[in-house]
């Protein structure tokens, strides 16, 4: 018995681990009277994996039994693969003993399809339907909603969930029609407008009438994979944009292939996952989200593929060498942001520290500018007008190469120790991916990183 | 163990005399918050527009030939008066900033702490919108070490369950953050019953299911056995074993990268991770 569950656990642990979504946070929900947890709209990663990603969530598959055959999933049904299923029962206990340990925020409970979207989607909310009315559990609960089913179920799991989130899998429909045959892009689209109604009509309601029941307030989310199928990081990016403003969604996550089997449609088993294509990516979505950049400054048609040298901040500035230098005493916010090496934070304290004198090359050390960036960038007080003026080519060689044309002297050298945005990415552990605008540029950690 | 004395330092690195100045009066405060702030108003009222007056823990005070000292120990009224003017004038969350780097437990603490109230008081807290003053850069450079190790320690506490079915963890962090977690435990595990104890600092913190109390080891029933997880849970070993084959499961290989894993979990934190513990 006790052998059983530890070797479920590690199956459908081990077939969840792919869906990268780790969000706690952007919820608020109070604990009852003599009930147990809260989320207090911040996330906490109680843990991370060796590969830095952070656990916060008991992120399983409620079974990996599955109908469907996509080819990019290692639960698809013609994979040799032990396969497992849990009861509703075994997961709420697990959750409950987990959370009380502080080793978790909640749970993430997604699944194979068995026999039908609805069986599976019940399955899913009858867990979420006993964690909170008969657990009087609080706690955090990400529902995977089941392509294809009904909208009624889909409405009962927003009233137990947190999230909602509905995987667009793959960056257009053809890809999806190839990789996964079973699943169809109309559909999945139908269920994330079912979703997105039913926040706006609760969030509405709950304008005139108090007590409206939470329906997912931690929203909605998708995530797609890349580097399976040929799409470019333009198609990706102008996917997610129109993926926000239609769905208004929280978040879209994109997960690097990782090949699971021989396949002739897909990159061959080996082929490391595209990490560094993932983190430019999630860096683009942060400039459309928090910077005020639109997907047509961030990539363009022609050259439809994100620079992998150098950050897409970066890479806009290389192409705008007109708007600079940015004067930091007397541009406004939106243009201190869009410096390369300046984040939401710095610009902050920049703008309210002007109020009391004037800006100055030693001040910027200490707001943890990324001056070896930023440099190249702005003038203040005592600028240093020297640095402007450079070819973009040669600026973007001497940045990569992290040393500094002769011009610029040795007051250079103590550069290589000035902080970076990614040193002030503040709150180490903190997820705040919801929390609006007080996110930096840049870490190495993919979709977590930058929370 | 039983007299815990959460500034324990040696007093030889306090070096807190202002350039050239020799402190004519030393306040010396009982070690607790409290005091400090009624040493602040004592500052005010009793040595106004003298720069020289210096505040002191007890725990680290060495008396000095050349200056006079005074005890001080906390005054409800006097110490409120001083918070609330802090916090009138910089806010909840600013004032906490200097809560904060009184936990900090840095030996400079007081000076920066004295330095800091007086400008907030002199600009009517513009201060600490100030940017370019480096005394209120440091009170945020502690406020910010203070919410990180606080974050930290909401994230990395593991309860484990005893048999008579209390929780209990135990923690060794960098800063005394074990005040500024409690809220979050207790609005958390309302329904439970808990003990989070500082090993460093000897003391913990007892929610009984009604209130929160300040414990010591032997302050608790069942004594230290519990602490180190004797008496488990009948399932404690069951979910402990869960949880680490669950953590275990979920790493991609073809995705390591321990330099971010570190960075994300510094190591010094892993001695009480279940997750870290041998298989």
């Amino acid at each position: 018995m006790k052998e059983r569950i530890v070797e479920k656990l590690s199956i459908l642990a081990d077939a969840a681990k792919y869906d990268v979504s780790c969000a706690s946070s952007g919820s608020k929900r109070k604990r009852e009277k003599g009930g147990l947890g809260n989320s207090d709209g911040v996330g906490i990663c109680h843990s991370y994996t060796e590969d830095g990603r952070c656990i916060s969530l008991l992120k399983i598959l409620f079974t990996n039994h599955c109908i469907y055959d996509c080819a990019y999933c290692t639960t698809r049904r013609s994979n040799d693969v032990k396969r497992a299923a849990f009861t509703v029962d075994e997961v709420v206990d697990l959750t409950v003993n987990f959370y009380r340990r502080n080793y978790i925020e909640g749970l993430f409970l997604s699944s194979g399809i068995f026999k039908s979207p609805d069986d599976t989607m019940e399955r899913l909310v009858l867990v979420a339907k006993k964690l909170r009315t008969e657990e009087n559990f609080h706690g955090y609960i990400h529902l995977k909603a089941i392509p294809g089913a009904s909208e009624e179920l889909l409405r009962e799991a927003g009233l137990y969930a947190d999230r909602l989130s509905v995987n667009v899998e793959m960056p257009t429909a053809i890809s999806l029609e190839t990789m996964a045959p079973d699943k169809s892009a109309e559909e999945i689209a139908e269920n994330m407008g079912e979703v997105r109604d039913a926040i706006d009509e609760y969030r509405d309601t709950k304008k005139t009438i108090r007590s409206t029941p939470l329906f997912a307030p931690g929203g909605q989310s998708t995530q797609m994979i890349v580097g399976a199928t040929p799409e470019s990081d333009y198609e990706v990016i102008t996917r997610a944009s129109s993926l926000y403003d239609t769905y208004g969604l929280r978040r879209v996550y994109y997960s690097g292939y990782i090949p699971i089997r021989e396949d002739n449609a897909l990159p061959p088993i080996g082929t490391p996952p595209p990490v560094q294509r993932e983190h430019r990516l999630y860096q683009s979505d942060w400039l459309m989200r928090f910077y005020g950049f639109e997907a047509t400054e961030i990539i363009t048609p022609e050259d439809p593929n994100l620079d992998l040298q150098v950050d897409p901040k970066l890479g806009w500035a290389l192409r705008h060498m007109e708007s600079f230098p940015v004067d930091l005493n007397s541009a406004p916010y939106e243009m201190i942001l869009r410096v390369p090496g300046i984040g939401v934070k710095s610009a902050r304290k920049i703008i309210s520290a002007r109020r009391f004198g004037s800006i100055r090359w030693e001040n910027l050390r200490k707001f943890r500018v990324a001056l070896n960036r930023a440099r190249y960038f702005i003038t203040c007080l005592d600028s240093r007008p020297h640095l402007f003026g450079a070819d973009p080519q040669e600026l973007r060689r001497d940045i990569l190469a992290g040393r500094r044309s002769q011009r610029f002297g040795h007051a250079a050298q103590t550069d290589l120790f000035a902080p970076t945005d990614e040193a002030d990415l503040p709150l180490i552990g903190q997820k705040r991916e919801d929390s609006g605008g007080r996110q930096l540029l840049g870490t190495t950690g993919g979709y977590h990183a930058a929370a | 163990m039983q007299q815990h004395n959460r500034t324990e330092r040696d007093g030889s690195e306090d070096m807190t005399m202002m350039g050239g100045l020799l402190p004519v009066s030393t306040l010396v405060y009982d070690d607790t918050f409290g005091g400090f702030l009624t040493a602040v108003f004592l500052c005010y009222s009793d040595y106004p527009d003298d720069p020289r007056v210096d505040i002191t823990p007890a725990s680290r005070h060495q008396p000095g030939m050349f200056s006079t000292e005074r005890d001080v120990a906390h005054e409800q009224e006097k110490a409120e008066r001083v918070w609330r003017g802090l916090r009138k004038h910089l806010g909840e969350q600013g004032a906490r900033e200097i809560y904060a780097t009184y936990l900090g437990e840095s030996p400079a603490r007081e000076r920066l702490m004295l330095d800091y109230i007086r400008k907030v008081f002199a600009t009517q807290g513009e201060v600490a919108e100030n940017y370019l003053d480096e005394t209120a850069r440091m009170i945020r450079v502690w406020g910010r070490r203070l919410y990180r190790e606080k974050h930290r320690h909401e994230a990395f506490v593991r309860f484990h369950q005893s048999g008579t079915g209390e929780f209990y963890a135990l923690i060794e962090p960098d800063f005394d953050v074990l005040p500024l977690i409690i809220p979050h435990f207790r609005d958390r595990y309302g329904d439970q019953e808990w003990v989070i104890y500082d090993v460093k600092r000897g003391y913990g913190a007892h929610y009984d299911l009604e209130a929160i109390r300040e414990v010591t080891l032997d302050g608790v029933e069942g004594g230290a056995r519990h602490f180190f997880g004797e008496d488990p849970a009948a399932r404690e070993p069951l979910f402990r074993e869960l949880w680490k084959e669950y953590y275990h499961a979920t790493h991609i290989p073809s995705r390591r990268n321990t330099r971010l894993h570190v960075r994300h979990m510094p190591k010094r934190y892993w001695k009480y991770l279940v997750e870290k513990e041998a298989a």
